[in-house]
């Protein structure tokens, strides 16, 4: 099984939307399978607010990009091609889509993870969404025309509480997890929604009518 | 009966994962979890994601979705940040 696993990796491209709590910690695993490249997509900068939680946030990287001092951090252990894109992606450079094979979702707003959907759907390729709020997370597999979101969310943006450093990692590695068994063709969260409850370690997975 | 199950915010702040109730809509499910808990009007419960056997309930009728014996509500907070 781990054979397979590290072979579906081989060779591949995936691209990371937000380089924040989620977008961090699943950086930093992905970039130890042998990729062909994993391109870290995000416009923003690291704030000192972001320094519980988020992996790559520190002294040194405070008002640098995120895409970038992640890209920095990743070159010193990845065999992959790391390219940092200081922007968000949406629409408007979509095609950074064209030539990878997996999308994850570590974006923190409904708006954005509902285009990012439909940019999946539009090149073709699966899309691991990942949110995490105050205690708990959520992550599914989406492929394309799936449609799953907007069933999940509806069209409401939604607000979010803080949360701790431990949330977004759990949550990460298990995106991490669903990228690969989705490359790999295994079984998957397509279909369903995991919420893990990190308070009572109460870890469900409830199916999604599509 | 109507099994009613929570998630996220709701679970940790109700501190309860599921309950049975008699309700013949979505609208009387939010009624009794008001009067039985306090913390949430079902006005507030409309804004909650609220999945009917699986499916959201704004692709139903909203809270006006009939109930019937065997149906499964999940009510849960929604997680969209990064």
């Amino acid at each position: 099984m781990i054979e397979k696993l590290h072979a579906a990796a081989l060779g591949k491209t995936i691209v990371i939307a937000g380089l924040g709590g989620l977008g961090g910690y699943a950086a930093a695993e992905l970039a130890r399978y042998s990729l062909d490249s994993l391109i870290l997509v995000d416009a923003d900068t690291f704030e000192p607010s972001n320094m519980d939680r988020q992996l790559f946030c520190s002294t040194c990287t405070i008002g640098k990009s995120k895409a970038l001092s992640t890209a920095q951090a990743l070159a010193k252990f990845s065999s992959a091609k790391i390219v940092p894109i200081e922007e968000n992606l949406s629409f408007a450079n979509g095609s950074l889509l064209k030539d990878a094979d997996l999308l994850l979702d570590c974006t923190d707003s409904v708006k954005s993870k509902l285009e990012l959907e439909a940019l999946a759907t539009f090149y073709g390729i699966p899309m691991v969404h990942a949110a995490i709020n105050n205690l708990y997370g959520q992550c599914t597999v989406i492929f394309p025309n799936d449609n799953v979101l907007e069933k999940v969310y509806g069209k409401k943006e939604r607000s979010t509480l803080p949360t701790l450093s431990f949330v977004p990692a759990m949550l990460a590695s298990i995106q991490v997890a669903e990228a690969l068994k989705t490359l790999a063709g295994m079984p998957t969260l397509r279909h369903k929604l995991l919420i893990l409850d990190t308070i009572n370690n109460d870890l469900r997975i409830l199916n999604i009518k599509v | 009966m109507i099994k009613v199950e929570f998630f996220g915010l709701y679970r940790l702040d109700l501190g309860v994962a599921e309950m049975t109730v008699e309700a013949a809509s979505v609208k009387e499910v939010f009624e009794i979890i008001e009067k039985q808990y306090g913390k949430y009007t079902a006005e507030e419960l409309k804004n909650s994601i609220v999945l009917v056997n699986g499916i959201n309930f704004l692709k139903l009728k909203k809270s006006r979705t009939k109930l019937q014996k065997g149906d499964t509500v999940f009510i849960m907070s929604p997680a969209s940040g990064g």
